[in-house]
């Protein structure tokens, strides 16, 4: 066989084998005008083929007229594939004229030929039979061409048009194949290069890209068909050929001649066969299987693999993740996300993705067409191109295009589980630029069903999971104590609020008796834990005592029976009882303080309205004194009372001006001369004059002044004195006051600055005061960052020390706000007292008044 | 995305109807939807934006039930001070561009309304669908090819037309004849008389335009007149001759005058204008396709469509052009009279056959809340099972303020006076009517007709009976009154063009070169009369 003969048998055989696969599909327009064109194309190479075989030229001669006469149509056909594969309407008199002349050229042709082929030659060169071409071959030839020139036009310019890529990969290969078709056909018309096989060489690339664009770009659909085909002929033909081999030996061996014997021998061979190769042909078909349907066979496994594991896997982040893993892989998809609804706003969002650089934050509102689509048309997905045609999706927000754009989904899965959509697997485009198949589209489907439902109860096993943790988390960090016991009264479970108020460790009560670590008296008949495993019922919260081996506490007690157990929940009251008695002692002081003074203003009110009605100017005047004096206690009271709560609760200004205690003292101690010297007590000052100022509020420290010297004076005894002493020390302001007083017990100094506190030794010496003044002097001074201290020893006096840093080492000004507020309001006058000239932050500007 | 020629060409034609003509299967359910939706977008939009802080009055609707509670009925009057380009920050997104309509004459000048990205896609998108809809005889017919010939007699950007046409050129490839910016550049009359030239040579596959001018064009070639072409040497080229030739045997071998559907095979026509009820029929004798009617408005883009084929009775409203609020007519007028008080508006879910006074909301960022269209229409059905529509099908009666009350007995639209011209057969004519007092104070209604061989004896008779057969309430008026209230006076032939032509070199705004139809000013009738005479004395040499 020839070079030329082998090409063109390889030409022949690959159209054959076109024209067999496109003709068994061929229902739709474009696909019935591809087989025309197929078949014409074919003819042309059949009679070419046995023109390079025949040493006939008479042969010869009749297979030319063959292959002009039906292979000359080609170009005409072709036209009318492009015609129809473009959708190219109007102008019908071009299909009409073609129509026309090719039909003419054929008859003309195959009726004789004459001026198409005038005679024909051998070709020592081409070593086959060559036509001599007649003139009519110029106009047939030119219909071919312009026919094939005009299908060429329109691809191109459909080719520049488009961009979509799929189509854009099929004109490409249309065209190519085309081209060379052309180019090769047209070398026909020169003397010297007819006798090489370009043409043919053109025909076999052409059908290659032509079978090329069909089953990688789905030119026309017959991919399935194709691959069946192949799939059944490749075992049936090992079959046949083992069945013909056997035979044959069978024959051979038992040296059958007549027809009889070897149908006898086929008969039997035929049943051997079938039984002995049955296993062989399925052991081929699960060859084959992976071989030709690759895509459907690993769907298969994939659907298998993730059915075994919707069985196993509860943990959601994990089953997600091989889902999309499996889903990419297998179907060679460029990303995924799969999105599920939250219970409570219904909405649908992201829970896991693949393939996408940025975490994906579009979600779905319930009323998302998208959504509402799925679940009208149950059981079906969703395509892109569905979004962009379907009127129903004219409802999507601009926005929510935009996100479905960076999204770059192709298809959009429902995952159904008990009826309910419950989540969307939402995948991107292949990597081959395909869009998806039909039978994609189904075995999507079948794993969404069957993952649909691991989906969920792996979604709600996180979320039980997740409140789990949440309420363990609440337990653990529940200030009150929180037991579980069982049914024995074993601890079996205890919070970190439960082990602080025991006072021991978890592991020290975990599988204890409850009343090896509460004792008997938690037993008792009355106890709620008594009464609840009496009863079974939940007991409200009691207060009752706890004692531990360090301490006593008091705590609220309630108890709720559980299934497998009892839950103790107790707080501890403790500081709450003492604050309780506290409450009561102040509500005691005060109103003793509160009813002292007015009680005596009463007295002396009624006498001046009753008794003294006459002129006793002297005595009215003494009356008038004393309720004027009991006026100020009370007044003073009150006004301590108001600082001290505006002290603690921080709502004072913290305002800073360069105060000299010095002053203060020298000012206060001509305030107190009349009372020092009624007590007869002397002052012995020890003050510098050139000490540097302290930063703080001048009233506020001629209140801590005068609350130290006034209760130095108030407790000395008769001809005692009292030592006032400044200096200037490491950076801060040493004042210290002592007496010669009473003094405090030694186990009494730590509460002196405790709010109506007072010393044992004041209250015997019947000595009056509210207790207020030292607590108010060391909220001053801590506000100030100072510090104060006492020692005292009864019977010898007290000494009372604070330091203040001096000016230049804290900052000027009001905390939080500008320097120099101060100058909206001036300095209280020298000796004045009050205390209701402090500034205060704008929001309380009511309070000062 | 694939683009709709990218559809055509891979054979995917039930997605391009899907994606152009798919409103027309919509259930009521799937119509509010998408309305309920768009408006829950264009709140989140407006409760943001100044324009909307201004008309809620400082509130939030989040619902449709609230908006409609809070927001007011608005006319253009209300966005005077707020639609200027200059102040586009306060609108909800910022536009693409400005369009421009004529305003008011007296009250204000060109209303300018801006158009988003979405309102561009959304004119462009239903412009196709027209076609499609224009050249289909059945449901999910494509005809519509790339390349197709296009040739449009519409006013140039920036009016909603051309600003359409502009859009669609960027969506589709059709071939305009003329180009756009050639069109863009050339008077109204060149730019008909060009299209037409040209398309001689390349033939018309789509023709939008006015009923009147199809119908004019037609009719000059009717009367022999070559459709007004001059000669030019552009009808001396090949195509052009071929084309004629053919034309002139296909008309000779029947006996007839040359007709335009002798020369063009047009695949698809859009006319628009009140009167394409009335000529449909004379269009489509001449043309040889029935013009498909669109009803749109520069603040809404396509607001309505006839079904494939023209054959509907009705138009089927579009989804997501706006909100539709339906204003029963009534309702209407109570609120026009007195302004506090608040008219009852019916969603379309909600509407009855009978007439209405549309208003709109904008979608995608559009500024217009509540708008009143100014347009009368009516809902003549529920649905149209004929063509299988689930949806209401309005038409379109007059604007809602061009009405003639004739004691308050009838009130008389433009629709209502075509369609009793309609049914006498008159030659073509245009017409304008008022209501006058004679010297007794009777009103009575005064037509002016311009037309040959129009005004004859008893026409006035003539209008009247047809008037009492196709207006029920008519035939009451005219059973009280026991009268014809009908007076006819002729205008001279040419009156109107010279009034459009005196207009056209005043300068007029383009809504404004025609004298209104219903109700037309004492000095416009006086300017129509005093033409009119002039013809009378000097007619135009022809």
């Amino acid at each position: 066989m020839t070079f030329v003969q082998a090409i063109c048998l390889l030409a022949l055989l690959s159209y054959l084998g076109l024209l067999l696969l496109v003709g068994r599909k061929a229902r739709r327009p474009e696909s019935r005008a591809f087989l025309l064109f197929l078949l014409a194309i074919t003819a042309w190479q059949w009679g070419v083929t046995i023109v390079t075989f025949t040493r006939d030229p008479q042969v010869a001669l009749f297979w030319y007229k063959i292959a002009l006469g039906l292979g000359g149509s080609f170009g005409f056909f072709y036209a009318l594939f492009v015609r129809q594969f473009l959708n190219l309407r109007g102008h019908a008199w071009v299909v009409w004229l073609g129509a026309l002349l090719t039909a003419f050229f054929a008859l003309w042709t195959l009726a004789g030929g004459e001026f198409i082929i005038t005679d024909i030659y051998w070709s020592p060169r081409a070593q086959f039979w060559l036509p001599e071409l007649g003139w009519m071959t110029y106009p047939m030839g030119l219909t071919l061409y312009g026919y094939l020139t005009y299908g060429m036009v329109h691809l191109a310019r459909h080719y520049r048009r488009t961009h979509l890529p799929l189509m854009r990969n099929r004109l490409r290969y249309l065209l190519s194949g085309i081209g060379l078709v052309f180019a090769g056909s047209i070398v026909n018309y020169n003397e010297t290069l007819k006798a090489y096989p370009l043409d043919i060489i053109a025909n076999v690339i052409n059908a290659v890209f032509i079978a090329y664009a069909i089953f990688r770009y789905k030119l026309l659909d017959i991919g399935l068909v194709v691959k069946r085909g192949l799939f059944y002929f490749i075992p049936a033909s090992i079959l046949a050929i083992g069945y013909y081999l056997t035979v044959l030996t069978a024959v051979n061996l038992f040296h059958a001649v007549t027809g009889s014997q070897v149908a006898l021998i086929s008969l039997g061979v035929a049943a051997l066969v079938a039984i002995a190769l049955q296993p062989l042909y399925v052991r081929l078909q699960s060859w084959l299987d992976p071989l030709f349907f690759r895509e459907k066979y690993d769907a298969n496994r994939m659907l298998a693999r993730l059915s075994q594991l919707a069985a196993t896997v509860l943990d959601l982040y994990r089953l997600t993740a091989i889902l999309l893993q499996e889903i990419t892989a297998t179907m060679h998809v460029e990303h995924a996300v799969i999105y599920l609804r939250h219970k409570e706003s219904g909405d649908f969002g992201p829970v896991a993705q693949m393939g996408l650089p940025r975490p994906v934050t579009m979600s779905f509102r319930p009323d998302s067409p998208v959504l509402t689509w799925l679940q009208r048309q149950r059981g079906r997905i969703l395509t892109r191109t569905e979004i962009e045609v379907l009127p129903e999706f004219k409802a999507l927000w601009t926005q929510e295009r935009e996100e479905l754009e960076s999204l770059a989904a192709e298809v959009f899965v429902p995952l159904f589980a008990r009826g309910e959509l419950i989540g969307l697997l939402v995948l991107g485009p292949k990597r081959s630029t395909l869009p998806y198949s039909e039978e994609e589209h189904q075995t999507l489907l079948t794993m969404a069903n069957q993952t649909a439902i691991a989906v969920q109860n792996a979604w709600l096993y996180q979320m039980a999971v997740r409140e789990k943790e949440r309420t363990e988390l609440i337990i653990d960090q529940a200030f009150s104590g929180i037991l579980v016991l069982d049914l024995n009264l074993v601890i079996h479970k205890a919070n970190a609020g439960a082990t602080a108020l025991i006072g021991r460790p978890i592991a020290d009560l975990v599988g204890k008796p409850f009343t090896e670590v509460f004792g008997l008296e938690m037993w008792d008949e009355d106890s709620p834990l008594y009464r609840a495993v009496q009863n079974g019922r939940a007991v409200e919260p009691v207060e009752s005592v706890l004692v531990t081996a360090d301490r006593r506490r008091d705590i609220l007690l309630g108890v709720t029976p559980l299934e497998d157990g009892y839950l103790l929940n107790f707080a501890d009251i403790t500081r709450i009882k003492e604050l309780d008695r506290l409450k009561s002692g102040i509500v005691a002081t005060v109103s003793h303080e509160l009813r002292t003074p007015l009680a005596s203003i009463k007295g002396y009110t009624d006498l001046l309205l009753q008794e003294f009605e006459g002129d006793n100017r002297t005595l009215r005047h003494e009356f008038l004194n004393i309720i004027n004096e009991e006026t100020d206690r009370l007044v003073q009271l009150v006004t301590d009372l108001l600082d001290l709560s505006r002290l603690e609760s921080g709502r004072l200004e913290r305002k800073r001006e360069p105060v000299y205690l010095d002053e203060l003292v020298r000012e206060m101690t001509r305030m107190l001369a009349v009372q020092a010297q009624q007590a007869e007590v002397t002052w012995v000052l020890d003050v510098p004059e050139d000490l540097p100022p302290v930063l703080g509020d001048r009233t506020l420290l001629l209140a801590v002044i005068k609350n130290l010297l006034g209760n130095a004076v108030k407790f000395s005894l008769p001809g005692g004195k009292v030592e006032v002493k400044i200096r200037h020390q490491d950076g801060t302001i040493l004042l210290e006051v002592s007496d010669q007083g009473i003094g405090i017990p030694a186990e009494e100094l730590p509460h002196v600055f405790t709010k109506f506190y007072r010393a044992s030794t004041a209250r015997q010496a019947g000595i009056r005061g509210t207790g207020l003044g030292l607590a108010l002097v060391k909220e001053v001074v801590e506000l100030y960052q100072g510090h104060i201290e006492v020692t005292s020893e009864v019977g010898s006096g007290s000494c009372f020390r604070i330091t203040l840093p001096v000016a230049g080492d804290v900052h000027q000004g009001v905390d939080g706000g500008a320097p120099g507020i101060e100058d909206r309001k001036p300095h209280p006058p020298s000796g004045s007292m009050d205390a209701h000239q402090w500034v205060f932050e704008p929001s309380h500007s009511d309070d000062a008044a | 995305m694939s683009t709709t020629a990218d559809l055509i060409a891979e054979g995917r034609l039930d997605e391009v109807w899907s994606k152009h003509c798919g409103f027309l299967d919509l259930d009521l359910n799937q119509f509010m939807q998408i309305q309920r939706r768009l408006l829950d977008e264009q709140l989140e939009l407006l409760n943001r934006c100044e324009l909307g802080r201004h008309f809620f009055n400082g509130r939030k609707p989040k619902t449709l039930e609230e908006f409609r509670e809070i927001a007011p009925l608005t006319l253009y009057n209300d966005y005077l001070d707020l639609l200027k380009p200059d102040k586009a920050e306060i609108l909800p997104l910022p536009p693409l561009l400005w369009m421009r309509t004529s305003g008011r004459t007296g009250e204000y000048g060109p209303k300018w309304v801006p158009c988003t990205r979405a309102f561009y896609d959304q004119i462009a998108r239903y412009l196709i669908g027209t076609l499609i809809l224009a050249s289909a005889q059945n449901k999910g017919e494509i005809n519509l090819r790339p390349g197709d010939v296009f040739l449009y007699t519409v006013a140039p950007p920036p009016y909603l037309s051309g600003t359409t046409i502009r859009a669609v050129s960027e969506i589709f490839p059709f071939r305009f004849v003329p180009s756009i910016p050639e069109a863009e550049a050339m008077d109204f009359q060149e730019r008909i008389q060009q299209g037409f030239l040209r398309s001689l040579e390349t033939g018309i596959d789509f023709f939008v335009g006015l009923a009147s001018v199809l119908l004019r064009i037609g009719e000059a070639f009717a009367g022999g007149g070559g459709g007004g072409m001059k000669p030019s040497a552009q009808l001396l080229r090949p195509r052009p001759l071929y084309r004629l030739g053919r034309a002139l045997v296909r008309s000779r071998l029947q006996k007839r005058f040359l007709l335009p559907q002798d020369i063009w095979k047009v695949k698809g026509m859009v006319a628009s204008g009140m009167d394409v009820q009335v000529y449909k029929q004379r269009i489509e004798a001449m043309w040889g396709i029935k013009p498909l009617e669109a009803y749109a408005c520069t603040e809404f883009g396509t607001m309505a469509l006839q079904a494939w084929g023209a054959g509907s009775k009705g138009l089927t409203m579009a989804a997501e052009s706006a909100l539709w609020e339906f204003i029963p007519e009534a309702e209407y007028r109570a609120w026009r009279r007195d302004p506090t008080y608040k008219p009852k508006t019916l969603l379309l879910d909600e509407v009855t056959p009978g007439r209405y006074v549309l208003a709109g909301t904008s979608f995608g960022g559009g500024p217009f809340i509540r708008y009143i269209v100014g347009d009368l229409i009516s809902v003549i059905a529920l649905d149209d099972p004929e063509f299988g529509i689930r949806l209401p099908q309005i038409v379109m009666e007059s604007r809602v303020d061009d009405i003639i009350d004739m004691s308050s007995l009838v009130l008389l639209t433009e629709r209502a006076i075509w369609q009793a011209i309609g049914t006498l057969n008159l030659p073509t004519m245009d017409w304008i009517a008022r209501k006058e007092y004679d010297h007794n104070g009777e009103p009575f209604l005064h037509f002016y007709i311009e037309g040959r061989d129009v005004v004859r004896d008893g026409l006035a008779d003539a209008i009247h009976q047809s008037l009492i057969d196709t207006m029920e309430d008519y035939a009451t008026f005219a059973a009280i009154m026991k009268r014809n209230p009908i007076r006819v006076s002729a205008l001279s032939v040419g009156t109107l063009q010279r009034y459009l032509e005196l207009k056209q070199a005043e300068k007029a705004d383009l809504g404004h070169l025609k004298p209104p139809r219903i109700q037309p000013s004492d000095a416009i009738t006086e300017r129509l009369l005093r033409i009119s005479a002039e013809l009378a004395q000097h007619p135009p040499k022809h």
